[in-house]
């Protein structure tokens, strides 16, 4: 899966829960998913469940602990879909 | 040491299912879960995680000075109540303990049907603001700070004007004194309806 692709994956995941419409609209590897998206701190575990839905895999609580960028999030599917 | 969050309970039905499969696994440990699951009621259910999950915000804000760096993880904050037993839809205020690592920290929680609020720290000011309907985010902020400033001067006799209020890398607040630049660190948390201000 390219980058690109991941980001596309990774966008219609997080939609329902931006509240910056901006920085949404030029999400990207260094988009913050809490300081730039303002998705909330417990919305983040719906965006965890929705990626584990979307891609068919399961990630362990010490492998989002640092999933607050979108290159992080990237990141840890990327390793997941290689296994 | 000093950490406060809050949640709008109107606010959650809006933005989270609580219900949903795997959510609560993610969220909370076996012990924690094993209480929650006790419950009676999908009631007392939802009120339990909700205290329980602004205990551990509330323990991360104060961590993050020490730690010095963001994480998600909330099942390293263990979390325990004093009188789980006597957990009850009516119960107005609950003390607590949340371990993180090695250290173990008292927290306070206030309940009603609108929020819950929960805060570590001694001798700190709690405040708590309930906005007027149809306050934009922006608004809402704004609010906030100008509040949590307005506040701390009055504790120290002087005026607004001398304070700024600035976030550090970590994104920690800090109340500022213009004159000497003695920094004073707060914690602040916005949810729906409400938001909460200490320091």
């Amino acid at each position: 899966m390219t980058d690109k692709e991941l980001i596309t994956g990774l966008k219609k995941i997080v939609k329902p829960y931006i509240q910056n419409e901006a920085a949404f609209e030029t999400m990207n590897a260094d988009t913050h998913l809490i300081d730039d998206l303002k998705i909330n701190s417990a919305n983040l575990v719906d965006v965890v469940l929705d990626i584990e839905d979307e891609y068919d895999i399961e990630i362990e609580d010490d492998a989002f602990e640092d999933m607050l960028t979108v290159k992080a999030a990237m990141a840890v599917v990327s390793a997941k879909i290689a296994k | 040491m000093i950490g406060n969050d809050i949640v709008d309970l109107r606010q959650t039905r809006i933005d989270s299912d609580w219900d949903r499969p795997r959510f609560l696994k993610k969220l909370f440990t076996s012990k924690e879960l094993e209480l929650i699951n006790i419950q009676p009621s999908k009631a007392l259910q939802e009120k339990l995680v909700w205290l329980l999950w602004t205990m551990k915000e509330a323990t991360y804000k104060v961590v993050m000075h020490t730690e010095k760096r963001r994480f998600f993880a909330p099942k390293s904050f263990q979390c325990t109540l004093y009188a789980a037993n006597d957990f009850k839809l009516e119960t107005k205020k609950t003390t607590g303990q949340v371990t993180f690592k090695d250290q173990n920290f008292n927290i306070t929680s206030e309940l009603n049907q609108n929020y819950i609020y929960s805060y570590i720290g001694k001798n700190n000011v709690f405040n708590l603001i309930n906005f007027v309907k149809g306050a934009s985010a922006v608004q809402k902020s704004n609010i906030t700070k100008m509040n949590i400033i307005k506040e701390f001067a009055n504790q120290n006799n002087l005026t607004s004007s001398s304070y700024i209020l600035r976030k550090n890398e970590l994104g920690i607040p800090n109340i500022i004194n213009l004159k000497n630049l003695k920094e004073t660190p707060c914690s602040i948390t916005h949810h729906g309806r409400f938001s909460g201000i200490s320091f």
